[in-house]
């Protein structure tokens, strides 16, 4: 897929009315932040479904980054597109999230995430939807999930990702390998 | 002339086809729950906004949090500090952030200069007797900053890459590489001042 976030805004009117909303939000009127938020939540929640592989998580990082783009407003100089802005804070708050379960299950061992590898071969009943491919997205390890799809549906690099992860760049890439295999087949099932 | 993609280590052939097809297909957006803008909201009122004015005085708090943090912690320290920078070591020889740059970025001087300074960073973070008196929480937290700028690069670069004349990804580019060696700098000599 690897989209521009800043696909959300269409055309140069949508782009200005956007910068008023921001200017708005960033004085401090919640109604244009709620704007906003309407324009943008959805596509954030899609990329935060995608990383956290579970709807409920993703809709508490989806307030998290709300809330962490509402703070940072006032201070933020608009070097980039908002949306990218905000698709960046949603990573983080992934990767903050990834990095408190990885403290709080040290146990989670590479033996133990192929066994996880084994739930994904669940029978499918619509083969070769995109339901079928988000279901496996969500199935797999969350390491091996965040690497696949900052990689092959947000477009980083192998490094990018070794360095935002803090893994080596062969873990990465066998992460993402073992991944687009596994769900190559099952999208053949 | 176009910009040429950035090199790869090793070649990747990217996903098959029909895996090609199938995240192509996937939904670009996803409608929130129905009661999430009012948490967001709750939350807004439960934790109001930084202003500038506040910043000093935080900054002041901080401060004395750290320093604090530094001097009753210091013995207890001791033993975190070193299995701590041994398993930073392990961690951080796995990725050389030259690898990563676009073709414009390896000529800068500038990108060069925060090259240098991470590595600087890295060594002196791993280095036991230096680092022995810096408060875990400071350290972690501009690990924690450099991360983030880290995926904020990642973020603009694989904006270039779809759009090599996106100048807004490109200015950010230069700008993070701006803030992050003001704060490897900054950094490095207010924890040596501890």
């Amino acid at each position: 897929m690897t989209t521009s976030p800043s696909a959300s805004v269409s055309s140069p009117d949508d782009a200005d009315r956007e910068r008023a909303l921001v200017a708005s939000a960033q004085q401090g009127d919640d109604g244009a932040f709620s704007a906003l938020y309407r324009r943008h939540a959805p596509r954030v929640f899609a990329l935060l479904i995608r990383l956290a592989g579970d709807d409920a998580l993703a809709s508490d990082l989806l307030q998290e980054t709300f809330l962490q783009a509402w703070r940072g407003l006032p201070h933020w100089r608009g070097e980039s597109a908002f949306a990218t802005w905000l698709h960046r804070i949603a990573v983080n708050a992934h990767l903050g999230a990834l990095r408190a379960q990885r403290r709080r299950d040290a146990r989670e061992t590479a033996e133990e995430e192929l066994e996880k590898l084994a739930g994904i071969a669940a029978p499918s009943t619509e083969p070769g939807t995109r339901i079928d491919l988000e279901r496996a997205i969500a199935a797999l390890p969350p390491r091996m999930r965040t690497a696949f799809v900052l990689r092959d549906v947000e477009g980083y690099s192998y490094e990018e990702i070794a360095l935002i992860t803090d893994n080596a760049p062969g873990t990465i890439r066998a992460q993402v390998s073992r991944a687009r295999l596994l769900l190559s087949r099952e999208l053949e099932r | 002339m176009t910009t040429p993609p950035p090199p790869e280590s090793t070649a990747d052939s990217g996903p098959g086809e029909a895996l090609r097809r199938a995240i192509r297909a996937l939904p670009a957006e996803r409608t929130p729950p129905a009661d999430s803008w009012a948490q967001v909201q709750q939350a807004m009122l439960a934790a109001p906004r930084d202003s500038d004015a506040e910043q000093p005085s935080q900054r002041v708090r901080t401060n004395r949090r750290t320093v604090r943090v530094a001097m009753l912690g210091m013995a207890a320290l001791l033993a975190v500090v070193l299995v701590s920078s041994i398993s930073r070591t392990r961690r951080s020889a796995g990725v050389d952030p030259a690898s990563v740059l676009l073709p414009e970025e390896r000529r800068d001087p500038r990108v060069r200069a925060v090259l240098d300074e991470t590595r600087n960073w890295r060594a002196a973070s791993t280095d036991s007797l230096r680092s022995i008196r810096w408060p875990l929480e400071a350290r972690d937290a501009i690990e924690s900053a450099l991360v983030a700028t880290e995926t904020a690069l990642a973020s603009a670069r694989s904006a270039v890459r779809l759009d090599p004349d996106d100048a807004a990804a490109r200015d950010a580019i230069v700008v993070l590489r701006a803030k992050q060696l003001l704060l490897l700098q900054r950094a490095m000599t207010l924890l040596d001042e501890i």
